[in-house]
């Protein structure tokens, strides 16, 4: 059950290819305001 | 714990930014919003009035910690929105035109409460902006002027106050002073009660309305209802309190509550909004409260809190990238610096760590003035299991990068 789960990764990448599929619909069509950029790998 | 279209299941220690101290889908909340929305969606509140903005009312001027016996209350629909409505309501219940805010603020991205927020990155490219907002410094203790004896603090915070009164705009003219009990955006500080009290007697010896922004700080998430229970407790209430986020479980609604007097002052027409106090933010906030007063999870907030600053605290002694460990209740932040002496900022170390944290399953998010903070603003309705199985991967990633 959800609301007890611990967490679990289960795909070889992340984001997973489905999530990935969503993330490129939402480049493509919604604002989406990140004001901080990705700071210096370290 | 959200689970994602790849079948992957993350703790969210971001819980909506603050939104969700009651879970993602309380299944109560669901089914007060479904009787709601069974009957209708909206009547616009001043025209049909519906029962549960009532209640609402009535709740909130029961539960809110505002100065004065009888309170009413505005809904709107965001946290933007209460800053600002309280701000109009201070302007006309004082007839002055200035207000005062901090270093550090975050007050939303209106017009008016993108002048109020500090960090002025939410605001490029967006001005000519409001007159009359001026700026006195938040008690940021971790970060006193270099050299600054602590003793001498908070005589400094307080002086900067003074400064505007001297510099920006007489004390008879400014209505309020706008107030983060604990700024999130700025960085998880919270206002030292001793600087409350003095800003406080401020604001009584000029006229002056004390506004406590409580949109991220309210409903349980500091371990009280709210964080200006804490100030009651001390002896302090604000004129104004503004509410938002967790009010509803995840509904847009938000709130300002104050004595009538102060409520009753602006004129008719000056303060509204179609979609305010909606039937179903109504419904499902009335049933929040109740759950959350009878879970009781303002004190299930204190021992999640206890639990995570005493982790914390440990990792502040092993590990040199962290500076400062400090918040109330279940709101807490932890500051990430290169050198604990010279406690130059480090953002690089703790967006690598939300970065790895994420990869194991454990969100999380930053905030502060430098960008390195990080904070914790899970469901308090998380198990224990989870809370220590998030700070096992929180701890993991830390201990990884320090070793890299």
């Amino acid at each position: 059950m959800l609301r007890t789960d611990l967490p679990e990764i289960i795909t070889e990448t992340l984001p997973g290819p489905k999530a990935q599929a969503i993330i490129d619909r939402r480049e493509a069509n919604v604002f989406i305001l990140l004001l901080l950029k990705k700071g210096k790998e370290l | 714990m959200i689970q994602d279209v790849d079948g992957n299941k993350f703790l969210d220690w971001i819980g909506g930014v603050g939104v969700l101290n009651i879970g993602f889908s309380q299944p109560e909340v669901v089914e007060a919003v479904k009787e709601q929305a069974e009957k209708y969606f909206h009547g616009m509140y001043n025209v049909v009035t519906h029962e549960g903005y009532v209640a609402l009312s009535e709740k909130l001027a029961q539960i809110a910690p505002v100065k004065g016996d009888k309170k009413k209350v505005f809904f709107a629909n965001s946290g933007a929105e209460a800053d600002e409505n309280a701000v109009k309501i201070a302007k006309a219940f004082t007839k002055r035109p200035n207000i005062i805010v901090f270093s550090g603020a975050f007050h939303g991205r209106t017009l008016m409460t993108m002048s109020m927020t500090s960090k002025k990155a939410y605001a490029v490219g967006m001005g000519p902006f409001p007159d009359g907002v001026y700026r006195a410094q938040f008690p940021y203790y971790y970060r006193n002027p270099e050299g600054m004896p602590q003793e001498a603090a908070l005589d400094y915070y307080l002086d900067s106050i003074k400064v505007v009164f001297e510099q920006c705009g007489p004390s008879d003219m400014i209505a309020a002073i706008v107030v983060e009990p604990l700024q999130g955006e700025g960085g998880f500080i919270p206002a030292p009660i001793e600087w409350v009290k003095a800003v406080r007697k401020i604001c009584d010896e000029n006229g002056i309305l004390l506004v406590a922004d409580e949109v991220q700080t309210g409903f349980c998430r500091t371990g009280r209802m709210f964080a200006t229970n804490y100030w009651e407790e001390a002896g302090v209430q604000p004129d104004i309190l503004a509410t938002a986020k967790s009010i509803a479980a995840g509904v847009p609604l938000s709130a300002i509550i104050a004595r009538e007097e102060i409520m009753e002052a602006p004129a008719p027409g000056i303060i509204g909004g179609t979609f305010c106090g909606n039937p179903l933010a109504c419904a499902a906030a009335l049933k929040t409260i109740e759950i959350m007063e009878r879970d009781d999870l303002a004190g299930r907030s204190c021992e999640i809190g206890e639990k995570v600053s005493k982790r914390f605290n440990e990792w502040k002694e092993k590990y040199p990238v962290i500076g400062d460990v400090r918040g109330l209740g279940g709101m807490i932040g932890l500051e990430f610096v290169k050198d604990q002496k010279t406690k130059e900022p480090y953002p690089e170390f703790s967006s690598a760590v939300i970065n790895g944290c994420a990869k194991k399953g454990l969100m999380i998010e930053g905030a502060g003035t430098y960008g390195n903070v990080i904070r914790f603003l899970a469901p308090l309705v998380m198990t224990d299991e989870q809370l220590e199985a998030g700070l096992n991967i929180y701890e993991s990633v830390i201990k990884e990068l320090l070793e890299k």
